[in-house]
């Protein structure tokens, strides 16, 4: 290593050298004054060759008369003589054709590429597609703009939200890698502003990708913030305003008020809820309609209850919570930025804000974003960059569950909310009114649970702030040598404040269950007061990075781009929470002395229980060496060869340091055809990879203080696992970049196969072996697929009309699965957990078969012993898995975006289409256990089989009141109720408008634009019978989203 | 440009300042610790969640031998409206009975014996010299102790009793190690049995004569224990041996007459740290609601409730009057909902006093039961005093200890292992379930005496022979 401090030494001492020789200097930019990177600069008397460095910046040996040749692919080559060079020299190429994009500069987070040097397959957002839209994640924004990222929407987005070409991996982390400004970001994403952003690369083959090498696995977003481009100075202002209405509650399949009121009746004459009154505990609430009955019980000729139940049969829960608790969306959003470029210095400044008041009463979301980008060219061969960001977040969250009123309870749905005075009303869920109006004798605190009441008596706030501080010295002692070393620091911290005031119904009901009488009086175990969770999160990173870089012209036809380079990443998460009892914010005072020994027996159930205590302290550490090392070798513009290697090394548990590291490569050749407009044919094969900290290769315990003994004691973290190592995932990618009909169709098609090998999973397990699961390298996986992006410039004249055609195609399936596996379909159907089967995609939908329903009495059939049965036990308990219907993957294998835009003059109107094809989801229908066990009930109790004949009309099983569990289950999980999740609907159309330039320039505003958009308006069609829409599967819709903007530029 | 090159400096030495395996020996999660000492091995075993469950919350016995046991019914209504289908089937011995998905009652017992021998593993590998041998011996007895237990327990719901020839191929897996690769095959009943009284054996010499948490074995509680399973042998030498082992270092009793019958939980105040207690265990449990057993639902058998006399206090500490008819209990030494099923004294007076009166021992047998007896009974009563015409007839004394042993241990998760213990003894009790018009009738020695393997085991199994029916 000290060699290495003597070279960069030396070579800061040739540093005089450089400037011996008399040279041509000069810049080659686009018309917009964007660097041209990489293009080759010829001086054709000598016939002698350079190209341009990462800033287009480039140097040539040449005589007075001798002429220069600038060239680069798609540009017009440019031939001038030295007697003309420009004084500033800067020589701006106009572009051949008309290019639909910036120039498209690939950041691989260690270099800059020019996109037609890239042999894998990667895709470039420029700052223009990531503002079509105005989310304030910058993630939102590139849904739809690049084909092989699937967003998944609805019941499939709890599988993963987010992936580039499919899941690559079981248990380990599957997200993509996400990289800002040259190194990966550790904190949220969402702390950074998307107006910052000038443009994102996605890495998604292992040619490109696997110079990130352990954590490439899933593919790479480089996102790459703006720098001062102009050489006047430049603001930039922009501003939006969203709108949002209510979420629409009707799309809640709850049973009708009416319904629910006629069941309760008939299970009330059937005496089931006699048993209701019997004490001493009173676990089940009792309805308003219940109650009413038990009245007239006693008043059987009271005509006013009859006409209180008729009353209720008009109630719609849904409509006061959607009054009560639900309001409209707003979101305001601002951002500044004060940037420009001189001969030394670049430098670019901004402030963004915005404020989000949620469509929940009492939510509210909020960012502070800082950020200084400044480049100081200390002398020609000294760069020195410094960016600083500074996020500052705060949400407001309060006691608004919406619809899930209460730990996630249904509610009856002809409860009121508030009554006809306008007061808020009490509802009763967890215990009858008569219990909480009577127990205690009037000792105990009000126990009443009153949604509307109650909204404000919860201060829960999240406040983060992000601190990210980047610095890079870069030093080009020789020519094509460039040292640079970065280092990045990052201090995040994250509070959590939850604060439970001494009238929310947390409290009350804790003081109340922990309520006994000492000495004769009333007493409580929680302290009087208030309760204050708290939840604090630090992080803090250190990142550094020695590189070198070569770019040389070999000789007139060959140029080498090369870097190597060691790396070093330390990410250290530091976390505590606590309670606090008895606190009172406004004397800021807590009660220190709690009873946490004593077990006190639940005055609500009988329950043996401690005060909770809720504490805990946590630390993780991440560290990572890295040593990487890329090349690209280019011939004649035409023939472009790739290779990278990288070894990581990591503080994986319990490995042996020798086997902590793993070795990743790459190689990709690029070829120019010459045919067609362009046809460009690209092939790659790669190694990436993928680590869990979760693994650990020894028997690790962790120490709790939660037992009854009160004595010290540790759970089992994870059992032995000798042979841990590294998930490897191999990529080849084959693809072409095409244009036909002089550039009017261009586009490109890629095709891969992703292959997992010795991936980690989180396995179910034979429960004899003494854990339910399992963490291990059990598993492997093979997919393949497609991406095909097109754009076509139908019109161009007065009226321009280009359409765009993202489609992607993704197959993964589990190829081999090492742990024991059941052939029991039980661990295939639960709704949490993976659970790989060979042969299927990890989410996988299988169903039992359906026979329809029985004539006679409307029970759901299947299949038992290969005949039609009801019986639903021996349905579930012998079935098995080769026996089920597989219906399909639960994310959908096709999916894709079609935006069409149109411009006149200085009027655009964009609109984006979004289709998936090929899902499939569980829909929900009346199960009657459910039912029965509480008062939540799904709308198609009306549609249910109730007399002969109605099997002809409906699917839905007759009510049964034996409380057959293992019907319902049946049910739930038979083929009848899996649907497609196929659906095509528009993502957003966009208007704008820009000021004409001689209109703006007199006052003194370069550009001046206005918008206004529709975002997911949920206009769709809808691939299943059912009318279903996937997307919002039993939950409330969301209705659209209206966006108006402004943006100016001085 | 001396500056920048001291930062420059600065930086590298930033990357090599540390040592590279110390940078990679982090650990990546401060909380996580490589059992090793004998300290985290006794704190594995200090985990009462895993090794004696947590009352109200997730237990560690199967409670699918009390679910079919004879001292309780439900009504009809609490039947169909409080029961899920499979707690239904459970209830009426259904020949099907059968989850298929994961069971607490199976997992649980199996988690125990995985944590008991993460420790023997860990033991065995430690190397001789490093460590305290006396504590070394103490842990690892009490391993043992806990994997006997749980393979008791286990054995007493998902394998058929001892001795009973045709169903001998019907024992228990027993996991020895804990090598998560192995092959899961039964073992026969006598070899279930072979290995836990083994077990306890090797256990009972390192283990401290008590123990101040009743979530630790002690000698007295393993000599209990061993008194326990012998019983269920029918091997009566034994388990009287080791009865008087238990009693020998405990043998303190609770006065009943201090306790307030009139209150919601009688226990409450002495509760589980009575002098009775030796080891504390409970019921897989989690919800007292959907468990036919639930404090809330379950109503004592009325000839067993009628068997207790007026001046017997336990009438009054276990009932209470249920509506709108019949009488509900009250909840066990937990003063709670959850039940209490590990070991306590009342329970060793009770197998010394049947073993005695099995062995001919009848006087020895008729003190040993009036001294518990004593301590049940209102003190201005000699009721407790077994009748003399008992008391001199080895069969009707007998029957009286076992009578008796049922009224005291009654939700002590011990009446289905006494139902096939006389069953084997020939005793034909024939045990039903009133539902309505519907009656379902369990047969001495019915195949039904051992529950089904839940269909989920039996899926990753597919080998393994399930009980016949």
């Amino acid at each position: 290593m000290k060699i290495l401090v003597y070279i960069i030494i030396a070579m800061l001492g040739m540093v005089s050298q450089a400037y011996a020789q008399k040279i041509l200097n000069g810049r080659v930019t686009n018309i917009k004054g964007q660097a041209l990177l990489h293009t080759t600069v010829r001086n054709l008397t000598s016939n002698s060759a350079t190209s341009t460095d990462s800033d287009g910046k480039f140097s040539i040996a040449a005589n007075p008369k001798d002429s220069i040749r600038i060239m680069i692919l798609g540009y017009e080559p440019q031939t001038m003589a030295t007697k003309d060079w420009p004084a500033d020299g800067i020589i701006r190429l106009a572009s051949k054709i008309v290019m639909l994009e910036d120039v498209e500069v690939v950041h691989t987070g260690f270099q800059r590429l020019r996109k037609d040097q890239i042999t894998g397959s990667v895709d470039v957002i420029s700052e223009k597609m990531l503002n079509r839209t105005t989310g304030t994640n910058i993630l939102s924004r590139i849904e739809g703009l690049s084909p092989g990222i699937q967003f998944n929407k609805g019941d499939a987005a709890e599988t993963d939200a987010f992936l580039i070409r499919g899941r690559s991996t079981i248990s380990a982390e599957a997200k993509p890698l996400i990289v800002v400004d040259d190194f990966p970001y550790e904190g949220d994403i969402s702390q950074i502003n998307p107006s910052d952003v000038a443009s994102v690369s996605i890495l998604k083959d292992a040619a490109s990708a696997s110079i990130w090498g352990a954590r490439a696995g899933n593919g790479v977003i480089v996102i790459k913030t703006k720098q001062g481009l102009s050489d006047k100075l430049k603001i930039d202002f922009k501003s939006d305003f969203t709108l949002q209405n209510k979420p629409d509650l009707n799309n809640l399949n709850w049973i009708r008020s009416a319904d629910m009121i006629e069941f309760e009746k008939l299970r009330f004459a059937q005496g089931a809820y006699d048993n209701l009154l019997n004490g001493p505990y009173y676990l089940t609430p009792i309805t308003p309609v219940v109650e009413l009955l038990f009245q007239k019980r006693n008043n059987p000729n009271d005509a006013t209850i009859d006409a209180q139940i008729e009353q209720m049969k008009i109630n719609d829960v849904r409509k006061d919570m959607a009054q009560y608790l639900y309001r409209q969306r707003f979101r305001r959003q601002y951002h500044v930025a004060i940037s420009g470029r001189s001969k030394q210095v670049s430098h670019m400044t901004s402030v963004g804000y915005f404020k989000e008041l949620s469509n929940l009463r009492g939510t509210a979301d909020n960012r502070l974003t800082i950020r200084t980008n400044n480049t100081f060219r200390l002398s020609p061969i000294i760069e020195l960059s410094h960016n600083l960001q500074y996020t500052h977040t705060k949400q407001q969250a309060n006691a608004n569950p919406g619809y899930l009123i209460m730990d996630n309870r249904e509610i009856y749905p002809y409860a009121s909310l508030v009554g006809s005075d306008g007061s808020p009303k009490n509802v009763y869920l967890n215990h009858p009114k008569a219990y909480l109006d009577t127990v205690g004798a009037g000792h105990l605190k009000d126990w009443s649970f009153n949604p509307v009441r109650d909204l404000n008596t919860v201060d829960n706030k999240v406040a983060g702030s992000n601190l990210t501080d980047n610095i890079a010295l870069a030093v080009k002692p020789i020519t094509d040598l460039s040292v640079s070393l970065r280092y990045q620091y990052q201090i995040g911290s994250d509070g959590n404040d939850n604060h439970y005031k001494s009238d929310s119904y947390l409290v009350r009901r804790l003081s109340n269950q922990y309520a006994y009488k000492k000495n004769g009086n009333w007493t409580s175990a929680i302290p009087e007061g208030g309760i204050l969770d708290f939840n604090e999160s630090t992080l803090q990173s250190h990142q550094g990075r020695l590189q070198l870089d070569y770019n040389k012209r070999i000789n007139a036809d060959m140029r080498l781009d090369a870097i190597a380079g060691y790396e070093i990443r330390s990410k250290i998460e530091q976390g505590k929470y606590g309670r606090y009892y008895g606190y009172v914010d406004d004397r800021m005072s807590v009660v220190r002395d709690v009873d946490y020994i004593t077990n006190f027996t639940l005055l609500s159930n009988g329950v043996l229980a401690k005060v909770p205590a809720v504490s805990g302290v946590n630390k993780r550490t991440d560290n990572f060496l890295s040593w990487f090392g890329n090349a690209v070798v280019s011939y004649k513009d035409q023939i472009y060869i790739s290779g990278s290697v990288r070894k990581d090394e990591a503080n994986l548990f319990g490995v042996e340091t020798n086997a902590k590291g793993t070795p990743f490569w790459s190689a990709g050749l690029r070829y120019e055809t010459g045919l067609l407009g362009r046809l460009a044919l690209r092939a790659s094969y790669g190694v990436n990879g993928n680590i869990s900290r979760m693994a650990t290769a020894m028997t690790t315990i962790q120490y709790i203080s939660y037992t009854i003994s009160g004595l010290p004691a540790a759970t089992l973290n994870s059992p032995p696992n000798k042979s841990l190592r590294w998930e490897k995932i191999n990529t080849a990618n084959f693809g072409a970049d095409f244009s036909v009909f002089k550039n009017r169709l261009s586009g490109s098609l890629d095709y891969y196969l992703k292959n997992g090998r010795d991936l980690l999973s989180q396995a179910p397990m034979d429960p004899t072996l003494g854990i339910t699961s399992f963490f291990g390298n059990v598993a492997s996986m093979d997919g393949h697929g497609l991406d095909l992006t097109l754009q076509s410039r139908n019109l161009e004249s007065v009226v321009t009309w280009i359409t765009f055609l993202n489609l992607s195609y993704t197959n993964s399936k589990v190829k081999k699965y090492l742990m024991p596996k059941s052939v029991s379909p039980m661990p295939y159907l639960r709704n949490s957990g993976i659970s790989p089967l060979e042969g299927k995609p990890l989410y996988a939908v299988f169903s039992y078969p359906w026979k329809g329903l029985d004539p006679t009495n409307g029970n759901p059939q299947g299949i038992a012993n290969g005949e039609v049965s009801e019986d639903y036990k021996s349905i579930l308990n012998n079935t098995r898995i080769e026996d089920m219907v597989y219906n399909g993957p639960m994310q959908s294998p096709w999916y894709g975006s079609l935006r069409n835009e149109w411009t006149y003059k200085n009027v655009g109107l964009s609109v984006n289409l979004s289709f998936k094809f090929g899902g499939y989801f569980r829909t929900s229908s009346f199960f009657s256990s459910t039912l029965l066990a509480g008062f939540s009930g799904h709308a198609d109790y009306a549609k249910r089989w109730q007399a002969a004949g109605d099997e002809l009309k409906t699917d839905v099983p007759s009510l049964d009141l034996t409380r057959n569990s293992d019907r319902d289950q049946f049910y739930k999980s038979s083929a009848i109720l899996v649907q497609k999740s196929d659906n095509i609907r528009v993502e957003d159309i966009l208007l704008y408008y820009s000021l004409l330039p001689e209109t703006t320039r007199r006052w003194g505003i370069q550009n001046a634009r206005f918008f206004a958009q529709v975002q997911s308006p949920n206009w769709a069609w809808i691939g299943n019978n059912m009318g279903v829409d996937p997307y919002f599967n039993n939950v409330p819709k969301s209705r659209p989203t209206y966006v108006f903007g402004i943006s100016f530029t001085f | 440009m001396k500056n920048l090159m001291l930062t420059f400096l600065l930086f590298i030495g930033l990357f090599y300042g540390c040592s590279k395996t110390e940078f990679l020996d982090a650990k990546p999660d401060q909380s996580l610790v490589v059992p090793s000492s004998l300290e985290d091995f006794q704190a594995i075993l200090d985990n009462d969640f895993d090794m004696n469950g947590v009352p109200n919350g997730l237990g560690l016995v199967s409670e699918l031998g009390e679910i079919g046991s004879d001292d309780y019914y439900l009504t009809t209504d609490l039947y169909q409206n409080r029961l899920t289908s499979l707690y239904r089937d459970f209830y009426t011995w259904s020949k099907d009975a059968n989850s298929g998905d994961n069971l607490n009652d199976w997992d649980r017992g199996y988690n125990c014996v995985f944590m008991a021998n993460i420790v023997l593993d860990g033991l065995s590998q430690m190397k001789a010299g490093n460590y305290d041998l006396a504590r070394w011996k103490e842990i690892r007895a009490a391993a043992l102790f806990y994997r006997a237990h749980a393979f008791f327990q286990l054995a007493q719901v998902f394998a058929y009793p001892f001795g009973s020839a045709d169903m001998e191929p019907y024992g228990i897996p027993l996991r020895l190690n804990a090598d998560v690769s192995e092959k899961i095959k039964r073992s026969t009943v006598p070899e279930t049995y072979a290995q836990i009284t083994k077990d306890l054996e090797d256990a009972v010499e390192s283990l401290p004569p008590t123990s101040s948490y009743k979530e630790r074995p002690s000698k007295a509680a393993c000599y209990a224990l061993l008194a326990r399973v012998y019983l269920s042998m029918r091997d009566y030498d034994k388990a009287l041996a080791a009865a008087n082992a238990s009693l020998a270092i405990v043998d303190g009793l609770l006065n009943y007459n201090k306790l307030s019958a009139s209150a919601n939980y009688p226990f409450q105040g002495s509760g589980i740290m009575n002098t009775e207690v030796l080891f504390k265990s409970t019921f897989v449990t989690r919800s007292g609601i959907t468990s036919p057993l639930s404090i809330f639902i379950a109503k004592i058998d009325s000839n067993l409730y009628q068997s207790y006399v007026k001046e017997d206090l336990r009438k009054g500490v276990f009932f209470r009057t249920a509506t709108p008819s019949g009488f509900r209990y009250k909840g066990s030494f937990y003063a709670s909902t959850a039940f209490f099923v590990g070991l306590a004294t009342d329970e060793v007076y009770l197998i010394k006093a049947e073993c005695q009166a099995k062995l001919g021992k009848v006087s020895d047998a008729v003190e040993t039961i009036e001294k518990l007896r004593k301590n049940r009974f209102a003190a201005n009563s000699d009721l407790y005093k077994v009748p003399a015409s008992i008391a001199l007839d080895q069969q009707s004394l007998l029957k009286f200890v076992r009578d008796e042993r049922r009224r005291e241990l009654i939700f002590r998760g011990l009446r289905w292992t006494d139902l096939r213990r006389y069953n084997m003894e020939g005793e034909s009790l024939i045990i039903h379930r009133m539902l309505g018009a519907d009656i379902y009738t369990l047969n001495p020695n019915d195949k039904r005496y051992a529950f089904l393997i839940p269909s989920l085991i039996m899926g990753y199994n597919p080998d393994m022979a399930q009980n016949p029916r």
